[in-house]
């Protein structure tokens, strides 16, 4: 059963330029899904519409047999039950991370207390609860923002260029460290990415998006083969971007 | 299509616009009535002259107040000279003190037996009979008056721009030939051009709107002729034709602001930015630099305080007496119920166009802003005409008046009027807000209030604050809109000092012109923080 069903989805700003076009695809309970593609492609996009963010120009989007978008409705973002991850991190300044990290939770206050913990001590910052997010290193500040994210347990995590913004070294740690722990707790997970290392190491399958169009479309072992055969230069989409 | 119109969010603001709109309708519709004979008196011999005097005041304003405020901002921004660190935010002291205390301090000084006519004669041992000093009650006098107090939103605006410009670009013209004084006047100045524009707007939109120092000076105005025209002729239909012609003018500012701050940005595209490096002066240039930027403080913020001081100190020490403490409590509550009900409305206001992100959202929330340009007067007609209409139609029915004369309309056009500085500045906070917090918070299943209440309002704290001593600020300075619409015998402190002024009671005015001078001072302090750390600049 898909968690995700993406039917003919189209978008554009501008009547006339498409920034998506007829993508297509789903995603299975537990799956994780790595979006590639060149900065401009349109794979944000995507991401914004699958969150509710945006509304896409026509196509429709299904989370858990549930209709969330079509022509007739939209569901907002906060009734979608998705998690986010940005590229800027997006951590709330005024709160402590612990608080950061209760902030989706509807629970008593012990219980919140005692969810946050855990997903902090999953990611190894439990020691920084009580700090502020200017207090911490970017990595560490990264770990929060995927903690914040799957402690509400939601249907599908979605992130943005996650690792955009960090070393190298951290970021294959990171990926090491992230995935181990999405696998563990079967969480499904979309993950956008210009940087073809990142789409390889951490998913089940790629799509390959270019000029708002899917381009490929397979398990990343796929993709790694077609790379080699076709000869095709990912290491040239990262640059560009 | 208008579902997505038909919730609080986006409903309230469209309420508000509607708010807004109407005591400005409610004016401009005189223009389609009938013309009365008065209206004709007034065309034949006094309307010539209105627009005459309305015409060489705003000149004479522009002209000076650009002097003043680019060349200040040029000097403090790029020179280093003795007293910079203070004189940089000094220079906008004069905010503080509403043109109408600045024109009773210069009548109390540089009358004929004022002040300072008074000291030179005992200085020189004159006779009664020479005078010193010209008379300033007249259109020069009120240039002066005007000029020494709105320079600041020209000096603003300005050191803004000149901070961001950049020096490479300069320093291209120095190569190309240019020496120091002709690469301000041919390369900086021109540049900031548009910021400058948007500040000489607002210049000439309060010296149009104002009534207090003109009518003191007793000069023809559009202002000081709405007045006549209602109390004197209790002719309230031909003041509102007056107030329309008034308002085209003030709705011309308006667009010429809006298209300059469209603007506002162009002389930095292109040019790579580089940190400013101060210019050491010494010498003479040193001195005159400083005596420049001094003088503006000198005679717009310490001559009248040490002016008013005098008079409250020496001749009228029983001024904190009963009535005093009761007309500063009356402007204190009805500005902090104003500040707080307009920052408010500015909050969820602002925070609806961010949440709904619609094009008419944003349309009416910058339509909402230009209250702030609408003269005090005319806004008061306005109101005051809404509010019966109301009383007649749905309310006084059986209970007379309920709204007109009471401090509703008081405080509905003082939120109209303020609403523009409260807007922006909550706006410029959201600026700093990434929305990036939004779209995870929503993802986190918070929204609407929630949003505003958890996220938002906590990192807007400074903003809401800082919108809050504006709104008071400008509601204690303003005097037309209360004069008109306040309620039986309830006076504040900018009435108090009216009154007493009117009738060349200057002693008795003092004490309240000294507390609203206080008052103004209040954002002026924070403003001044915010100046401080805006400096990039480093010394050679």
């Amino acid at each position: 059963m898909a968690t995700l069903e993406i039917k003919n989805l189209n978008h554009h700003y501008i009547k006339g330029k498409p920034v998506l076009n007829n993508i297509d695809f789903n995603l299975k309970e537990g799956e994780i899904l790595s979006i590639l593609g060149p900065s401009g492609c349109g794979k944000t996009t995507l991401l914004r519409i699958i969150a509710g963010l945006e509304k896409e120009t026509s196509g429709s989007i299904q989370i858990n047999n549930t209709i969330v978008s079509d022509h007739f409705h939209t569901m907002p973002t906060e009734r979608r039950n998705i998690g986010l991850v940005v590229q800027e991190r997006a951590l709330f300044p005024h709160m402590s991370i612990i608080k950061n990290v209760m902030f989706g939770l509807n629970f008593s206050n012990s219980k919140k207390h005692q969810i946050a913990m855990t997903f902090l001590k999953l990611f190894k910052v439990d020691k920084y609860a009580h700090n502020f997010p200017n207090e911490i290193s970017s990595g560490e500040q990264q770990r929060v923002a995927i903690a914040r994210a799957m402690a509400p347990n939601p249907k599908i995590l979605l992130m943005d260029e996650p690792f955009g913004t960090l070393d190298h070294s951290l970021t294959n740690q990171l990926r090491i460290e992230t995935k181990k722990i999405l696998k563990d707790n079967k969480t499904t997970a979309i993950i956008v990415s210009h940087d073809f290392d990142d789409a390889i190491s951490m998913s089940d399958r790629v799509i390959v998006i270019e000029d708002g169009s899917i381009k490929q479309h397979g398990s990343a072992n796929d993709i790694t083969n077609i790379s080699r055969e076709k000869s095709i230069d990912f290491s040239s989409i990262s640059e560009k971007s | 299509m208008f579902q997505k119109y038909l919730n609080a969010w986006s409903f309230f603001p469209v309420v508000c616009f509607i708010f807004f709109i109407t005591p400005v309708i409610i004016v401009i519709s005189s223009l389609f009535g009938d013309y009365s004979d008065n209206w004709t008196h007034l065309y034949n011999y006094v309307l010539g002259s209105y627009i005459r005097n309305s015409i060489y005041l705003v000149s004479g304003v522009l002209i000076l107040v650009t002097i003043i405020g680019v060349s200040s901002a040029w000097l403090v921004t790029n020179y280093d000279f003795f007293g910079k660190n203070i004189l940089e935010w000094a220079l906008i002291l004069p905010l503080a003190v509403p043109p109408y205390i600045l024109a009773y301090t210069f009548t109390g000084l540089f009358d004929t037996y004022g002040t300072a006519n008074n000291l030179i004669r005992e200085i020189f041992n004159l006779s009664r009979e020479f005078t010193f000093f010209p008379k300033v009650r007249n259109v020069p006098g009120a240039i002066i008056v005007f000029s020494f107090t709105l320079y600041p939103y020209v000096y603003l605006v300005s050191r803004m721009a000149f901070i961001n410009q950049s020096k490479s670009i300069l320093e291209a013209g120095r190569t190309l030939g240019l020496n120091k004084i002709e690469v301000f006047y041919k390369l900086a100045v021109p540049m900031i051009r548009p910021a400058v524009i948007a500040g000489l707007m607002l210049v000439a939109m309060e010296t149009l709107s104002d009534f207090g120092a003109v009518d003191h000076f007793a000069i023809s105005t559009f202002t000081t002729g709405i007045f006549r025209t209602w109390y004197g002729m209790y002719d309230i239909h031909t003041a509102k034709q007056l107030a329309s012609l008034l308002l085209i003018v003030a709705i011309m500012f308006i667009i010429a602001e809006k298209y300059s701050r469209k603007n506002a940005d162009y002389s930095f595209a292109g040019s790579v930015f580089r940190q400013l490096r101060l210019i050491q002066l010494t010498g003479f240039k040193n001195f005159f630099a400083f005596l420049f930027c001094f003088i503006p403080i000198f005679i717009g913020f310490i001559l009248p305080i040490l002016e008013l001081s005098y008079w409250a100190f020496n001749y009228k020490l029983d001024f904190f007496n009963e009535k005093f403490i009761t007309t500063a409590w009356n402007s204190f509550y009805l500005a902090i119920i104003s500040a707080l009900l307009c920052t408010c409305l500015a909050l969820f206001i602002n925070f609806s166009v961010r949440y709904k992100n619609n094009n008419l959202l944003k349309f009416l929330s910058s339509f909402l802003t230009v209250g702030y340009a609408v003269p005090g007067i005319i806004l008061a007609i306005g109101v005051m005409q809404l509010l019966t209409f109301l009383d007649a139609s749905f309310i006084g029915k059986n209970l007379k008046f309920i709204l007109t004369g009471s401090l509703i309309g008081l405080i509905i056009a003082y939120i109209i009027k303020s609403y523009a500085l409260a807007s922006s500045t909550i706006e410029s906070g959201y600026q700093r807000v990434n929305m990036r917090l939004d779209d995870v918070a929503k993802s986190l299943k918070s929204s609407g209030w929630s949003l505003l209440g958890s996220v938002h309002l906590p990192l807007l704290k400074t903003s809401f604050l800082t919108s809050i001593l504006l709104v008071v600020s400008e509601v204690i300075k303003e005097l037309p809109a209360t004069l008109i619409l306040r309620p039986f015998n309830f006076d504040t402190l900018a009435v108090y000092t009216y009154i007493y002024a009117a009738e060349e009671r200057m002693y008795d005015a003092a004490a309240p012109s000294i507390a609203i001078v206080m008052i103004g001072l209040l954002p002026i302090i924070v403003l001044t923080r915010m100046i401080r750390r805006s400096r990039p600049a480093s010394r050679d």
